[in-house]
């Protein structure tokens, strides 16, 4: 019994090429190396897992999720979105200054709210004992009244790394007075950088919504860590 | 008497400025000038430059060259993944978690991503309060950490501390029986160590307030909601 090849031939070459033009033969020609993206997880979960045990609050920046995130051990306590991120870098009269950090693949430790948060400590006089007044007791202020919230702070960390938050421009503010606070803040980094003795060797600003920027600023717990995830990161 | 070289000093400083007061003149506008351009573009290249994250990350990659990875090192790689992720699930916590944020008086029970309940509660006010003529101190803050709910309450009874008489300026009672207030902590208590609950309370109206003696205070609804839904056990973390 004779069999023709030619149809089975002409089966296989048309089905490599299809098979070819939908992907599932050959290697994908897009992409991050495999290798390299799985690289990029382990330093990520190797900062992550340093944090995780230890006993301090931190602070994880995911660039891809927009959010920085408050954490402590492995649980996720709180979710701040961020409208924009950018890096900035120090430079004295067009040359940058310092050494520039690995930023984002490092533990930064110990950060500080830049001003600190005033917060006063009540002393409570008793009244007298047997005393027949009865004591009116005063009611405290609510938390807008008993923190306020700088337009823009820092919280800075040891080893010169500082966040810088902002909140997105006023839509009611004029142009002039826009750019007179643009000027004055201008005026403030050149100041600092100038004076050399409060430059960051790596700011990282993050712009929040209002509301979002003063809750990180009243409830940040002190001496929070920070790492920087560029990629995956597990919450 | 100023001595000859300065008298002589000072009069021929004086000659010169006579004679040449305008040059002078223009030479000082001139250096002020040129200084103060030099300091403006000095002052234009100083400061911070910002760029995106996402560019300014692409340098900071601290991964050497993967050069020619063999399939051993892939199996090396994956495993060393495979071990942290297990090392961050055994901090992580499993099902239902009490988040509490001291400062703006918020409570929320979450389960992994999801947050089951949000409500507004009462935490420590931070005051302190000293013993008249004693050597006690008090500070009415609730702790930060991570702690777990070690018992829940039903109806619980509240056993007066000292400083609660003397903060009412009330005798300190020497029967114990006399320590114990019914009702004020409304109708569930869950225990959190050292002497902390989450329990009611009878000011509703500070919900949100930092009032309390450490202890933190839920509004009756939510405290129903928290107490069903929280078993003994579930994490509580408080910043």
């Amino acid at each position: 019994m004779s069999t023709n090849p030619r149809p089975a031939a002409l089966f296989v070459a048309v089905s490599a090429v299809w098979l070819g033009a939908v992907g599932l033969i050959g290697q994908p020609t897009t992409g991050a190396d495999p290798v390299d993206t799985l690289r990029t997880e382990i330093e990520v979960l190797d900062r992550q897992v340093e944090l995780a045990t230890g006993k301090a609050f931190y602070l994880i920046l995911s660039e891809e999720a927009s959010e920085l995130r408050l954490m402590f051990g492995g649980a996720l306590l709180q979710q701040f979105p961020v409208s924009s991120m950018e890096v900035g870098y120090p430079r004295l009269t067009f040359r940058r200054v310092g050494e520039v950090p690995p930023w984002s693949s490092k533990v930064w430790r110990n950060g500080a709210l830049v001003p600190g948060r005033a917060v006063e400590t009540a002393v409570l006089q008793p009244p007298a004992a047997g005393a027949d007044d009865e004591i009116e007791t005063p009611v405290p202020p609510t938390v807008e009244e008993a923190i306020p919230v700088p337009e823009r702070y820092l919280i800075r960390f040891t080893d010169g790394l500082a966040l810088e938050i902002a909140q997105p421009a006023d839509p009611s503010e004029g142009y002039i007075a826009s750019r007179l606070r643009l000027l004055g803040l201008r005026w403030s980094e050149v100041r600092s950088v100038m004076s050399q003795s409060t430059v960051d060797a790596v700011r990282v600003r993050l712009v929040l919504d209002r509301t979002v920027a003063e809750a990180l600023y009243r409830s940040v717990p002190a001496d929070v860590g920070l790492m920087m995830a560029r990629g995956r990161t597990s919450s | 008497m100023m001595p000859m070289p300065f008298r002589l000093a000072r009069a021929s400083l004086r000659a010169v400025l006579r004679g040449r007061s305008r040059q002078i003149a223009w030479l000082l506008a001139g250096a002020s000038t040129v200084a103060l351009v030099g300091g403006l573009v000095a002052a234009v290249g100083s400061g911070y430059v910002y760029i995106s994250l996402a560019e300014a990350g692409a340098d900071q990659s601290t991964l050497a060259d993967a050069g020619d990875i063999t399939l051993p090192a892939v199996g090396a790689l994956r495993r060393e993944r495979a071990r942290l992720r297990s090392a961050l699930a055994q901090v992580t916590p499993k099902g239902r978690y009490i988040v509490i944020d001291r400062t703006l008086n918020k409570l929320y029970l979450r389960d992994a991503d999801k947050e089951l309940l949000a409500a507004i509660c009462s935490a420590g006010s931070g005051a302190v309060l000293n013993e008249p003529g004693g050597q006690r101190q008090w500070l009415f803050a609730t702790p930060s950490g991570r702690f777990e709910v070690l018992g829940k309450i039903v109806k619980p009874v509240w056993k007066k501390p000292d400083w609660a008489f003397i903060e009412a300026g009330e005798p300190i009672p020497k029967n114990p029986g006399d320590r114990f207030v019914y009702g004020e902590l409304g109708e569930y208590a869950l225990y959190f160590g050292n002497g902390y609950m989450i329990h009611g309370t009878l000011y509703e109206r500070l919900l949100g307030r930092s009032v309390s003696h450490g202890c933190v205070r839920l509004g009756r609804d939510d405290l129903r909601a928290l107490y069903a839904a929280a078993p003994l056990g579930t994490p509580i973390y408080v910043y």
